[in-house]
């Protein structure tokens, strides 16, 4: 007997409305008659976010919307659901048993902090005070530390699971879904509380290397120098020619650095991943998307195309094992699946879920983002926002 | 004729449209927007141009060449 019933859709259609009613169609049909008490919402951004939040409204009425925009396309057992005019992904939950759903969310104004409070409050007084036994957490790129320990303030080790909203080129285009419509600068969060199985696995897949970098200044996620030098001159001496232009001109590293992040061991087992992302002309700091500071010890990590792809089979494992779960007691999983890991591995991603996931899960429904930064908990460290990782989230 | 219209359709049709989404994200452009009859921004075409050898095989670079020759 489960608690917990889920449904899931996708569609590629070029109409922003026939694909949300294709997605939502086809995501009842697993519900078995349940009345949706949460949707999980996401599409590329060839659709207009407030476009799929209207049709979104039309179909399922007052139902809480939680949800981010993905990059690249939106992933399942099925593999990637990517088209020329953009894709739509919805999954749907209900709880019966004394399993409840719930969302809350709010603007980033500059205060992540404050954001992450607000959204966990909503969020508590809309599970009438229940406390989740999870939380899906996603936000706008930005300020997710701020967020997440805004979070912990009113939700103290309550283990979050979740990624950063996404788009294409890089260009802000990326929309948080909300119940009150799509926000460009926030958070959204939703909780799973009652008697729920759950099990998670969050992991990078890159070994350590021997080439150790010490951060002496930083601003934000700009790390200004290491071992006292200009940080995109001192990447560039460990990356060589695959960064030399980028390091003499300025520019975008992105593609050049997903299988070398940077790693700050916050744990034995445990990395925190960090991506180049852009060499700045002139001064040559070199921005990443999670924090560090300076007196942390750094060190250069590598991994390989076949390891990102191997990576799902290892979540999996994971996961099953985290929550004491045979593959036919998952009722639902979402997966987090790095936009800079996906645009790596490119084309072998689609046959990788369907052999890495449709065998193991039961049939059961998963959602998959590619998103720009990824959050999870990780034991004795708590809950964390890095890059270049990869999460799942199994439910039964 | 536009050579990014030109461009994201080959892309398209030889491989897929999770590759025209790889070649958005890599090089910043934002392809899907350019019609044939799109004035084409020359630095968005040479940082597109240098992302195509990591997607694409050489004798496909070459069919694009030729392509992009007539357009």
């Amino acid at each position: 007997m489960t608690n917990l019933i889920a449904g899931m859709g996708t569609s590629t259609s070029a109409n922003t409305a026939s694909a949300v009613g294709e997605a939502v169609a086809q995501a009842l049909k697993g519900m078995n008659g349940h009345a949706a008490q949460l949707a999980f919402v996401t599409c590329t951004v060839e659709h207009k976010a407030e476009e799929v939040h209207r049709a979104v409204r039309e179909k399922l009425k007052d139902v809480p919307v939680h949800g981010i925009t993905t990059s690249l396309g939106v992933l399942g057992t099925h593999g990637v659901a990517s088209g020329g005019h953009g894709a739509v992904g919805i999954l749907l939950f209900a709880g019966v048993d004394g399993v409840t759903v719930g969302a809350g969310h709010a603007r980033i104004d500059g205060d992540g902090r404050a954001a992450g409070r607000k959204a966990a409050e909503m969020l508590l007084a809309r599970t009438g005070g229940a406390r989740p036994a999870v939380v899906l957490f996603n936000a706008s790129p930005g300020l997710e530390e701020d967020v997440l320990a805004g979070v912990a303030e009113v939700l103290p080790d309550v283990p979050v699971h979740g990624g950063s909203a996404a788009d294409n080129a890089i260009a802000g285009e990326w929309s948080v879904f909300t119940s009150e419509g799509p926000i460009s600068n926030g958070v959204s969060l939703a909780g799973i509380c009652g008697p729920v199985r759950k099990g998670a696995s969050f992991l990078a897949p890159f070994t350590v290397t021997e080439k150790k970098l010490k951060v002496t200044s930083t601003a934000g996620r700009t790390i200004e120098s290491l071992d006292g030098r200009p940080a995109g001159v001192v990447l560039g001496e460990l990356l060589g020619d695959a960064i030399r232009f980028q390091v003499a001109e300025g520019g975008n590293v992105l593609a050049q650095t997903s299988l070398h992040p940077l790693g700050l061991q916050k744990s034995d087992a445990h990395y925190l991943t960090l991506h180049p992302a852009h060499i700045h002309a002139g001064d040559k700091k070199l921005d990443v998307f999670a924090r560090v500071s300076a007196g942390d010890q750094l060190c250069l990590m590598q991994g390989s195309e076949d390891g990102l792809l191997e990576a799902l089979s290892l979540l999996v494992d994971s996961a099953l094992s985290d929550g004491g779960m045979k593959g036919s007691d998952v009722k639902a999983g979402v997966l987090i699946y790095c936009a800079g890991c996906a645009g790596t591995v490119g084309g072998k991603l689609g046959d990788a879920l369907k052999q890495h996931l449709a065998p193991r899960l039961g049939g059961a429904p998963v959602l998959g983002l590619c998103t720009f930064g990824e959050q999870g908990n990780v034991r004795g460290v708590g809950n964390i926002h890095q890059n270049l990782t990869l999460g799942l989230l199994l439910l039964g | 004729m536009s050579k990014l219209h030109t461009i994201t359709r080959y892309v398209e049709e030889k491989r897929t449209s999770f590759t025209v989404s790889r070649l958005i994200m890599m090089t910043g452009v934002k392809l899907r927007e350019y019609t044939p009859s799109s004035l084409d921004d020359v630095n968005a075409l040479k940082k597109v141009e240098q992302a195509l050898p990591a997607l694409l095989e050489p004798r496909e670079l070459e069919e694009l060449k030729h392509l992009l020759l007539k357009a």
